[in-house]
């Protein structure tokens, strides 16, 4: 045989069955014609769409539903959702689900603080591609 | 080599969660597809995992000659790389897996289109989702696919290697990536190691101790990342990396980012002209007549063109500002319209199994779906 004897599975479970205690609401975020997260999401409600700028080009603005855990932030272009609802989601969008994130009460920070810790330095790259595997 | 259709299990969303794949459906359409799966026989299994070893074994031998030869400029690495890759190459830091993209029709040997084997996706897929397929829907046949074990058993053997503290896994925010991820913090904490996982924005830079740091204040010293090398060194702590090179495991090592780069494969060519793996490659269009054009850095098929009569096709995306390559043009297999790209995983330097990308169109891209196999 050349295949796995056994498999037995454990972080990938719990990592698995955490994603589905959160799978009713995922976030949408308003993207172009290219997938890449625009920063003012009215211009994907019906009323804005389609935008025709000055010599009369035409561009889509689309609910982009999944594929991600946090929002994106705008100019960043996403893979892994779809155009499509899912059965069942419950979509928020990035400012809605940031806004509730505010409200609730953080813990102690750890972590974060003291002048000679820095942080943010890496992920900047990757938020104009979405995801980085391949 | 014989492509199949079958009926799916009644319930294969929930299985496939279950199991780890939350990303199984895109656009309401399965990237996930089990109403299909290849067949092969043994000696189609022992000609690709023969060709595989040969493969990696010549790339190998082309990441010296980079090295050697410092041919940095012709696959615009930066600078900044170059101590990171020759002291990570020199010193054998811990490397894991990668992934090689193959051409394969059953029949001749297979020929290499790229490789992946600095972030490689697909690997939940590979190992574990058609592994459970097979178990449950034809117990008894066989699967080219010991990734698994041989993950678990490469972690055991990094053990006596890796600096003092914990793995670390850093992931960006897609599904995707964080899945895959937390699937190496699987095998890796089924190989005894200590493990933490951390978005890679969180990462910290500590200015008095000069080291990176987690959310805890605990210092990294081995990490496993899916974000690739190129995008590191443009981030604000490149400079950072450099210079913590020695205390700092990155995995997998910088001198990955040769093997990943498009500019690999015309090297290989000039190397091994005629080897049986690989089509001929060029950095620029050469004799080529019909030819495959792709960014030195790309990723999912994207910014690829396909230049062949009637099957000419170009994809978008983000990564067409840069150096290109040529590739020879070499028809797919078409099963009815349905082309399928192997992707043979190398780990710990061997062949340990394959996982099949299958699309409508001639380019395999972020949407083609993975499909299983079996062999008898």
């Amino acid at each position: 045989m050349r295949k796995t004897t056994a498999i037995t599975l454990g972080v990938l479970v719990l990592a698995a069955a955490a994603c589905s205690n959160e799978s009713n609401e995922e976030i949408s975020h308003c993207v172009d014609d290219d997938g890449v997260v625009v920063a003012d999401d009215s211009v994907c409600d019906p009323g804005y769409n389609p935008v025709i700028v000055p010599g009369g080009i035409v561009h889509h603005y689309r609910w982009y539903y999944g594929g991600y855990r946090a929002p994106q932030a705008p100019g960043t272009r996403l893979f892994g959702g779809g155009f499509v609802r899912r059965p069942g989601a419950v979509y928020v969008t990035p400012r809605v689900y940031t806004t509730r994130r505010i409200s609730v009460p953080q813990s102690d920070g750890v972590g974060h603080s003291g002048p000679s810790i820095d942080h943010g330095g890496f992920g900047g790259e990757g938020h104009s591609f979405g995801g980085g595997g391949g | 080599m014989i492509r199949h259709t079958k009926p799916v299990r009644a319930n294969w969303q929930s299985i496939v969660e279950g199991q780890g794949l939350t990303y199984h459906t895109v656009d309401g359409q399965p990237y996930y597809d089990e109403s299909v799966y290849y067949e092969f026989n043994a000696k189609q299994i022992d000609q690709i995992e023969a060709d595989t070893n040969e493969i990696h074994r010549i790339n190998l031998e082309a990441v010296q000659n980079v090295i050697d030869n410092h041919r940095y400029d012709e696959l615009q690495i930066p600078e900044v790389a170059i101590p990171l890759i020759e002291w990570t190459w020199n010193n054998e830091t811990p490397a894991v897996y990668g992934r090689y993209d193959l051409h394969y029709d059953g029949k001749n040997p297979s020929k290499m289109l790229e490789n992946n084997g600095d972030t490689p996706t697909g690997l939940i897929e590979a190992a574990v989702i058609q592994w459970f397929w097979l178990e449950e829907c034809f117990k008894g046949k066989d699967q080219f696919n010991s990734i698994h074990e041989r993950l678990i058993a490469k972690w055991k053997e990094l053990v006596a290697y890796l600096l003092l503290g914990p793995l670390h896994l850093t992931h960006m925010d897609s599904n995707e990536d964080y899945m895959n991820v937390k699937y190496m913090e699987e095998v890796a904490s089924q190989a005894g190691l200590k493990t933490k996982c951390l978005p890679i924005e969180e990462i910290g830079w500590d200015k008095i101790d000069q080291c990176f740091l987690d959310e805890d204040l605990s210092v990294i010293r081995n990490i496993f990342k899916l974000y690739p090398w190129e995008w590191l060194l443009k981030d604000r702590y490149a400079a950072n990396m450099a210079a913590t090179m020695k205390n700092t495991y990155w995995i997998e090592p910088a001198w990955k980012m040769i093997l990943s780069n498009k500019g690999i494969l015309p090297i290989l060519w000039e190397l091994n002209p005629g080897h049986p793996n690989l089509l001929p490659a060029y950095f620029n269009q050469n004799c080529l007549n019909e030819y495959v054009k792709k960014p030195l850095f790309s990723r999912e098929g994207a910014n690829i063109e396909i230049v062949a009569g009637d099957a000419s096709i170009k994809t978008l995306g983000k990564y067409g500002t840069g150096k290109y390559i040529y590739q020879q043009y070499c028809a797919p297999p078409n099963f009815d319209g349905n082309y399928p790209v192997i992707g043979s995983w190398v780990i710990d330097g061997e062949s340990a199994g394959i996982g099949i990308r299958e699309s409508n169109t001639l380019v395999t891209g972020n949407f083609s779906r993975f499909v299983p196999h079996l062999f008898n």
